[in-house]
């Protein structure tokens, strides 16, 4: 009995529609391989274990091609749980390391490519390792942080279509019958290496639309952290604020205003200096992954002194915790209404202070760190951020229209708030300017939207600002005197013109959104990002983000479904990437050129939406417009058909007719004795790339024969002797051409 | 059109999205249009591989059933674009519909199949089995042309005017498949099989002798004497009666008495029934029959007259030579209204007083008509022709041959001039079901034996 199920076993473990090809292998076996190498490069996984993969995989396709005839029920077994062990491994690191999947889902993948690789006997076995690496180069797509990963993936690409191409040739020989003889000329590796080509790059040029058209959907039901705490948990250190571009700053601003450093933004340290400002160096500061837009908020200022800003006083809270995350308290006795989530995660690229940057409002931060502090001025961490740090940020965001913001109603609690809206002695021009801007018995927020306004649409934005004379006021002096400034000049501004309205504010520093990279997701945000922005205080909202500067715009969320498109991202880093290669001329004509074209179609498409909303039937109209034309070109083809057929009595008959007056057009001369053979030998002779045989045959049998051609066997019929009658003018036109060619060289020659 | 292999690539593309939201990698994104984009161009070039192609078929154009069609297919390429891995499919000529796409399905079995039969699934060849033919063309640059031949076989008896060939494409990459289709004329008549007779009972039994003029003196004499008739152009100078011709004084001549044999009358049923595929496969059976037993009496000189039933109305045929009978029963269609006992009596226009009738009948074990044109004296051979599923059933009700003695005794009171019944079964032996009819036998003899 067990023998006789042994056998059965072995029956069906036989090796069935085996592949011999070996090209597929190879292929296969380079797209893994490609896979494995981009999986290194991204440290995702130690270079010695992939080295070591890589050998195990070659060593295992090799004992696969050899042994591909065998049933190896005993080696399948061993396979099998030995993929049971690597899926325990999988499981217990998953247990180990909850926030982040990916490195042990790469780490089984790799085991279950090795282990596969010794038992490939089939194409499917084959196909299956091919989408194996494809998963692999995807979850090292998932580490990678720049566009250079577009090299692994062509790369990739570049193996994985002879790999489909050769398992199609494969598939379709084994499903097709033998012929008895074939004559046709094999495909020689020139034609398929440039047939794959074109493949490559169509799927090149195709899968770059498709990919900027994908919109880019945040739903925050199916979120995972998408962070990864690689480092080792630092031991706790000094938590006071350190900036390293300013290493020695004091508590308060000095007399005379520190160098400004354009290595580093004056705007993290214990005080925010209105009385210098400076131009910063493009300098990559993080790339960020976030689920939305945001500004990437540091720290707060709440005290105004005339020339800057300063934090509140107060003794900083210490959070501690055992393991991830740091839950941040909510502050008591406020209402916040927070209706959306903002999962971020921060890649360090050079050094930063201390300073836990993200957006507003935190409430859950995975920092690899055991100690962190926070006061009303932001958070601290233990340590100066230092390149390749990673950590991971969950605010909570208040999203809400102007409109629910302008039903909001003023603040109960001012005592809370007071320092918000304490101010110093201010020149009365400002207090006056106030009153002029803010119009009567408006809410808080109309009061503040209404000065926002104001200072966009009156001042502009320069940073080459002159300094503030001794013994001015910041604010009195950027609004009457210069009339323009920076983002700190806007903000101070803005808070404190709020203040006098009667909202309260706050200053932040930090870094806006920066550029966002469509091939990565990632936020660049470099140190030229750095600005100042305000935040102001609504009841039931709590702190509202608000930008005065011009130019800048608090970025919201892409809709209520958190759809966003990335196609003006898209240009925006085609511009940025291609404009150094132009001359500056010609860039500002592009770009002046670019922005009439979107503006011009910005303006059409709202006037369009205008005149929809007015007149409904505006869109059936329009469509009826643009569909007229192929409308036309239908009907006058169906008409022509029709007319042809109309105008060919005898169908067959009357289009042989014309056809053979046509041909004695082209100079063939026919006498009306010629027999119909004749008449073909005389076309084949005179065109020889014209096949009529079939026809003639066919007519013959209409006009002799007394054959009935159906609608469709006449309308072919007349197809077959017009495209005839196209090619017979083409050779004629190119014999033209080659006597006329003759001619010339023979006059030039003389 | 999209199939299992493009539903793998967009449920990856799906899969990388879905991450590429979870984690806000846009690199998800740029793969997931990646394959996208695969799927996109292969749609694409499976669309433009199977148009702009030019199909011609060639192959004689009369065949036997039992022998192989040698086709040619010229596959021409009027596009600009190199065709590569077309797969050129031959629609097989008796099939009865002809779809309008055609899929590249591989054959499948089950586990159990398998431990039945190991190894892979067959493909089966159109050389035995007739169907389809698959044929895979690697390649074919813009303005060439391709020829490719096959061996078909399994052919089924009919005309055959126009079928289609489909180009099938699944693209470089077989992500998306596109199938076109191309009705393309090559006229084919396949002659019914027949089997050599060594013998006829009702014939062989019976040479009746007609004694009757011999209307075409060129073609030779007949042994008696039968008078003189004035000298036609064209008549032999060999056949002149000098005699009388020197008596009338104008040329006259012999004429022979012809030793003509009896002629035989044999009639189809070619009735039409609810069940078209077995109606086909009826007729198909009683044609392979017709032209066995037409070959036979022609060659033994009997003259040979065909009928079958249009609607209410009998056609026939007068046999001149073998292949034009041959011709006429590849034409056959179930088209008949007529029932048996109509079928019968609608022949007495081709019953002369020494016709030897051979009536075959579709048998479905009802009771046999009779007919008033058996009263007559008629020599006649009834063969019925009982469907294949009746066998079984049929084979146990004749332990010792109780059923086939019983059917040939109620055979000869329905029709009382009937000599010899032979009942054929398809998958019958049809030589020794002709030359051996049911009477006098003991059991049924006509079945083959089963190969070992």
């Amino acid at each position: 009995m067990a023998g006789r199920t042994f056998s059965a076993i072995r029956e069906l473990a036989a090796p069935r529609d085996l592949e011999e090809s070996r090209g597929f292998r190879f292929f296969t076996w380079a797209s893994i391989c490609i896979s494995m190498a981009a999986l290194a490069i991204r440290d995702v996984v130690s270079p010695s274990l992939i080295l070591l993969s890589v050998i195990l995989i070659t060593l295992g396709f090799w004992v696969s091609w050899l042994t591909r005839h065998r049933p190896k029920i005993l080696f399948k077994l061993a396979i099998a749980g030995l993929t049971l062990v690597a899926l325990a491994s999988f499981l217990r690191q998953s247990y180990l390391q909850p926030y982040d999947p990916r490195v042990p889902l790469a780490e089984l993948f790799l085991w279950v490519q090795v282990l596969h690789s010794f038992d490939l006997p089939r194409r499917r076995d084959l196909l299956f390792s091919l989408v194996s690496s494809f998963v692999l180069l995807a979850l090292a797509a998932s580490f990678s942080l720049s566009v250079s990963f577009v090299w692994i993936i062509l790369l990739w690409l570049a193996a994985a279509l002879p790999c489909l191409y050769l398992a199609q040739r494969s598939r379709l020989s084994s499903l097709s019958h033998k012929p008895q003889r074939i004559a046709t000329l094999r495909p020689s590796l020139r034609s398929v290496t440039t047939a794959l080509f074109s493949l490559l790059v169509a799927v090149c040029v195709a899968g770059l639309v498709i990919g900027v058209s994908l919109p880019r959907v945040s739903l925050t039901y199916m979120r995972s952290l998408p962070f990864s705490l690689r480092r080792a948990f630092f031991s706790s250190g000094d938590l006071a604020l350190t900036n390293p571009g300013y290493p020695d700053l004091p508590a308060h601003p000095p007399e005379t205003p520190l160098p400004v450093n354009p290595e580093a933004y004056f705007g993290f340290g214990t005080f925010l200096d209105l009385r210098v400002r400076g131009e910063m160096l493009d300098i990559p500061v993080m790339r960020v992954r976030a689920t939305r837009p945001a500004y990437w908020g540091g720290l707060r200022f709440a005290q105004y002194n005339g020339y800057s800003w300063l934090p509140m006083e107060e003794k900083p809270v210490k959070l501690e915790t055992p393991s991830q995350p740091f839950t941040v308290p909510t502050p008591p006795g406020r209402a916040y209404v927070e209706n959306d989530v903002n999962v971020q995660t921060f890649y360090m690229e050079s050094e930063q202070p201390n300073v836990v940057f993200a957006a507003y409002r935190p409430t859950l931060i995975y920092f690899p760190a055991d100690l962190l502090s926070y006061d009303s001025s932001g958070f601290k961490t233990p340590f100066i951020l230092s390149e390749g740090l990673v950590y991971s940020v969950v605010s909570r965001c208040t999203d809400l229209s102007d409109r629910e913001l302008a039903a909001l109603g003023e603040p109960t609690r001012r005592e809370d708030l007071a320092p918000y809206l304490s101010l110093p002695e201010l020149p009365r021009r400002v207090l006056d300017l106030v009153g002029e801007i803010v119009p009567e018995g408006a809410g808080p927020f109309e009061r503040a939207r209404a000065i926002e306004d104001y200072l966009k649409a009156n001042y502009d934005y320069s940073l080459d600002v002159p300094p503030l004379p001794e013994g001015a006021d910041a604010v009195d002096w950027f609004l009457f005197e210069q009339r323009r400034g920076y983002c700190e000049h806007f903000a101070s501004a803005y808070a404190v013109l709020c203040r006098l309205a009667g909202v309260p504010a706050r200053v932040v520093t930090g870094y806006s959104t920066g550029d966002y990279d469509p091939f990565s997701g990632l936020y660049d945000v470099g140190l030229d990002d750095a600005h100042a922005w305000v935040e102001i205080y609504l009841e039931g909202a709590g702190w509202v983000t608000r930008d005065p500067t011009p130019g800048f715009v608090v970025p919201g969320h892409g809709g209520s479904l958190g759809i966003s498109w990335i196609f003006k991202d898209f240009l925006a880093w085609v511009g940025r990437n291609l404009s150094p290669l132009l001359p500056a001329s010609l860039r500002a004509a592009l770009k002046k050129g670019l922005s009439a074209l979107v503006t011009g179609a910005g303006n059409v498409f709202s006037g369009l939406a205008y005149s929809t909303r007015r007149e409904p039937w505006l869109p059936f109209l329009l469509l009826f417009v643009v569909a007229a034309p192929f409308l036309f070109r239908s009907s006058a083809r169906r008409r022509r058909r029709a007319s042809y057929l109309a105008a060919c009595p005898g169908g067959p008959l009357r289009s042989m007719e014309l056809f053979l007056q046509e041909m004695e057009s082209l100079g063939l001369a026919l006498e009306p004795s010629e027999t119909l053979s004749e008449i073909l030998d005389d076309i084949t002779r005179r065109f020889p790339g014209l096949h009529l045989a079939e026809e003639f045959h066919l007519f013959e049998s209409v006009r002799y024969g007394g054959r009935v051609l159906s609608d469709e066997e006449s309308l072919r019929f007349s197809r077959a002797l017009a495209e005839a009658l196209r090619t017979a003018r083409r050779s004629r036109r190119a014999v033209l051409h080659r006597l006329s060619r003759f001619f010339k060289l023979n006059a030039k020659g003389r | 059109m999209l199939f299992s292999r493009s539903l793998v690539v967009l449920g990856l593309s799906l899969a990388m999205v879905l991450v590429g939201i979870n984690s806000r990698s846009g690199w998800m994104y740029w793969l997931a249009g990646m394959l996208l984009a695969a799927l996109v161009v292969s749609w694409i070039d499976s669309l433009l591989q199977v148009r702009n192609l030019e199909v011609r078929r060639s192959h004689p154009s009369e065949v036997g059933e039992d022998e192989r069609l040698e086709v040619t297919l010229r596959v021409r390429n009027r596009g600009r674009l190199p065709r590569n891995l077309l797969v050129v499919v031959d629609e097989d000529p008796a099939g009865d519909r002809f779809p309008r796409r055609f899929r590249l399905r591989a054959p499948r079995k089950s586990p159990l199949r398998y431990l039945r039969e190991p190894g892979p699934p067959s493909v089966g060849s159109p050389a035995e089995e007739g169907g389809r033919a698959v044929l895979l063309l690697p390649h074919l640059e813009p303005g060439c042309e391709a020829e490719i031949s096959y061996r078909r076989g399994g052919l089924r008896r009919g005309t055959f005017g126009s079928r289609p060939v489909y180009l099938y494409s699944e693209g470089l990459l077989g992500l998306a498949r596109h199938c076109s289709r191309i009705q393309v004329v090559s006229p084919l008549i396949v002659f019914p099989s027949y089997v050599e007779l060594e013998g006829f009972p009702l014939l062989d039994s019976s040479p009746h002798v007609v004694h009757a003029p011999w209307r075409d003196p060129s073609r030779g004499d007949g042994l008696d004497f039968h008078g003189v008739r004035d000298y036609q152009p064209g008549d032999s100078l060999r056949h002149v009666h000098w005699k009388t011709t020197a008596r009338r004084a104008r040329l006259v001549v012999k004429e022979y008495e012809l030793d003509t044999k009896a002629p035989l009358l044999i009639s189809l049923d070619n009735r039409r029934d609810e069940d078209n595929a077995a109606s086909l496969r009826l007729l198909d059976a009683q044609a392979r029959l017709v032209a066995s037993v037409a070959r036979y009496a022609y060659l033994a000189g009997h003259p040979v007259t065909l009928v079958a039933y249009r609607g209410i109305r009998p056609f026939s045929l007068e046999m001149s030579d073998f292949r034009s009978a041959l011709r006429w029963l590849a034409a056959l269609k179930p088209e008949g209204e007529l029932g048996p006992r109509e079928q019968l009596e609608a022949l007495h226009p081709f019953l002369g007083g020494t016709t030897v009738l051979c009536k075959l009948m579709c048998w479905k074990g009802e009771p046999l008509p009779s007919a008033s044109v058996f009263s007559r004296g008629l020599q006649a051979v009834l063969i019925l022709v009982e469907p294949s599923r009746r066998l079984a059933a049929s084979a146990g009700r004749t332990s010792a041959g109780g059923a086939e003695r019983d059917l040939l005794r109620r055979a000869r009171e329905a029709l009382p001039g009937l000599a010899h019944v032979s009942l054929y079964r398809e998958g019958d032996d049809m030589k020794r079901c002709l030359e051996e009819p049911l009477s006098g036998l003991e059991a049924y003899p006509y079945r083959k034996e089963k190969r070992v």
